[in-house]
């Protein structure tokens, strides 16, 4: 007995996902609350209508649990780390050492919102680009609205490999696709965003005098940034991919800017603390990433790690959900979580020792550590215990031949927009892929396409449609004292995200 | 602004602590009850998450 598609079992299968897109938007509920009222919904669907039993629920909800410590590790230390620099006065410097480079706006524009918010995304992500740089783009006189709009599609590109990959690790364990073999096609979508980003930054800043002012410097940067980027998915460091194709874009953007710096900003006044030492922290994680991945390294410590095992379990109607081995294994040495860890603690104990803070600055970034992340990770555990029912009861695989049957051939052009739908729902790339990377893996199964292809093309459009998520948008708006305005902001960064995912999709398009 | 209670907004961080702390508990029970086909911890799997969804209960809000 199987379940067959009909209009009726593919509305239920999609039913969780109508209820989050509800909760969020019509109810405007907070994140944790509409991802319990979906995970509720998906219990109750996949009980009632897709033939789960208790067991296969319980077991569901585990695996979405050890795939959310998995991806939860990675966020609580990478924002401890980011509110220790934070705590020590270090991502000023950072920030300031940045805008004093240079007087042409178009330029700092691009630096900041473009360049400086996909460092910190590599870096930290989760809100923290577009809650840092905004504020100190309006101190420096840009209108809220620009600051805002820019950083939140200026850092677009740079979400899937960026908090040290939690996205990109995320699309690998839902879908099984080994990293070695989807990151690199993500490089290559992404630099589409990337050269689409850049210019859109300078229009968002001074429309066509601008992109004339900027268009040689976005190009170059883009060049190197893109190939930065896949250049690090290539030699399978993808965790470090955002990062340092940011840093390469900043680089470059920082040398331009040299040639128009001004007598006044050579004069600026005195930094809190060295640019390097400010930046110590970070060298650290990018330090210790590469040496783990040094083949002798790796070889000795490549296998420590842990992870829990689950048996196959089979609906009432046949669907099975087949058992994996140390599912979502975390690996002690190359998972950024325990890297990152590291490196805050022995990064502000280099500041302590320098004396620009004190020994209770651990204690002050545990503190904003929790506060932060705690709601977080109650949204990211319900919504991916809701994702993992729905991947195992088969109501993902249900949606994902509903929607082959009815686009067949034009889905990879769509590829991306189901990416955009799922961070616009959920306000995160990790979530979106969580949510739909299974759904377009076997869609690209089922309709004969690359199922990798339409997997990179759902966390492109994950990535950027971060910039069109209403909880982005709040928290932005929050920070630029643009509260109450999030509509005027979405309908400014809506066109060019869904210009964006169209341009990806095009190349989907062609290369499936 | 949202609305909530003054009891819900002063307590809010928390009732989310609970929840999240409830999940984790469920999470182990999840494991072992599913794993081993113990349908005690199973259940209190399920009492553990019902217990979470409850705690975020009162932080239901209409914002402006």
């Amino acid at each position: 007995m199987t379940l067959e598609l009909s209009f009726v079992n593919w509305l239920l299968a999609i039913l969780p996902v109508i209820v989050l897109l509800f909760c969020l938007l019509a109810l405007k509920w907070e994140a944790s609350c509409a991802g319990a009222a979906s995970w509720l919904s998906a219990i109750l669907i996949a009980i009632f209508r897709f033939g789960a039993d208790a067991q296969l629920i319980a077991l569901a909800n585990s695996k979405g649990m050890s795939l959310s410590v998995y991806v939860l590790l990675i966020i609580w230390t990478a924002i401890f780390l980011y509110n220790v620099a934070d705590s020590a006065k270090a991502i000023k410097t950072i920030g300031d050492k940045i805008s004093a480079l240079t007087d042409n706006r178009s330029l700092l524009a691009l630096l900041l919102a473009w360049g400086f918010t996909s460092v910190l995304q590599g870096l930290a992500g989760f809100g923290v680009p577009v809650a840092v740089v905004a504020p100190i783009m309006v101190a420096m006189g840009f209108p809220p609205l620009v600051a805002v709009s820019a950083c939140l599609l200026g850092h677009s590109w740079s979400i899937s490999f960026g908090s040290m990959g939690s996205s990109y690790n995320t699309i690998q364990l839902v879908t099984s696709i080994p990293g070695e073999v989807i990151a690199p096609q993500m490089a290559l979508l992404f630099a589409v965003a990337i050269f689409a980003t850049g210019f859109e930054v300078l229009y968002i800043e001074g429309k066509g005098s601008a992109i004339k002012r900027g268009a040689v410097p976005v190009l170059c940067a883009a060049v190197i940034m893109s190939f930065l980027l896949w250049l690090m998915t290539y030699l399978n460091m993808s965790q470090l991919a955002t990062l340092i194709a940011a840093v390469g874009g900043c680089g470059f953007l920082a040398l331009w800017a040299s040639r128009h710096r001004s007598e006044k900003q050579k004069s600026a006044e005195k930094p809190l603390m060295s640019f390097h030492l400010a930046a110590a922290p970070y060298y650290m994680v990018i330090a210790i990433t590469l040496i783990a991945q040094l083949p002798p390294i790796k070889a000795v410590v490549g296998s420590l790690g842990w992870g829990l095992d689950y048996p196959a379990v089979t609906t009432a109607f046949g669907y099975t959900a087949e058992a994996v081995v140390e599912y979502s294994k975390i690996k002690f040495f190359s998972h950024p979580a325990p890297i990152l860890l590291f490196s805050a603690l022995v990064g502000g104990a280099l500041y302590i020792r320098k004396g620009k803070t004190d020994i209770g600055v651990y204690r002050r970034a545990l503190k904003t550590t929790i506060k932060k992340c705690i709601p977080t990770s109650v949204g990211i555990s319900t919504m991916v215990m809701m994702a993992l029912i729905m991947g195992d009861s088969g109501m993902t695989n249900m949606i994902a031949q509903g929607i082959a049957k009815v686009c067949g051939n034009f889905y990879p052009l769509l590829s991306p927009f189901i990416g955009v739908l799922g961070s616009f729902i959920t306000g995160s790339n990790t979530n979106s892929n969580i949510m739909f990377g299974l759904l377009q893996y076997q869609t690209g199964l089922l309709i004969g396409v690359s199922g990798v292809l339409l997997a990179a093309a759902q966390s492109v459009g994950g990535s950027l449609g971060v910039s069109m998520a209403p909880s982005t948008i709040m928290m932005g708006a929050a920070n630029v004292g643009l509260d109450g305005q999030e509509t005027t902001i979405m309908r400014k960064t809506m066109k060019f995200c869904l210009l964006n995912a169209l341009l990806v999709g095009i190349v989907v398009f062609i290369a499936a | 602004m949202a609305k909530m209670s003054a009891w819900s907004k002063k307590n809010r961080m928390n009732l989310l602590k609970l929840a999240f702390l409830l999940i984790l508990a469920g999470f182990i029970c999840a494991y072992i009850g599913g794993t081993a086909m113990r349908t005690a911890l199973i259940n209190l799997s399920f009492v553990l998450f019902g217990g979470s969804m409850l705690a975020l209960l009162p932080l239901l809000t209409i914002k402006k």
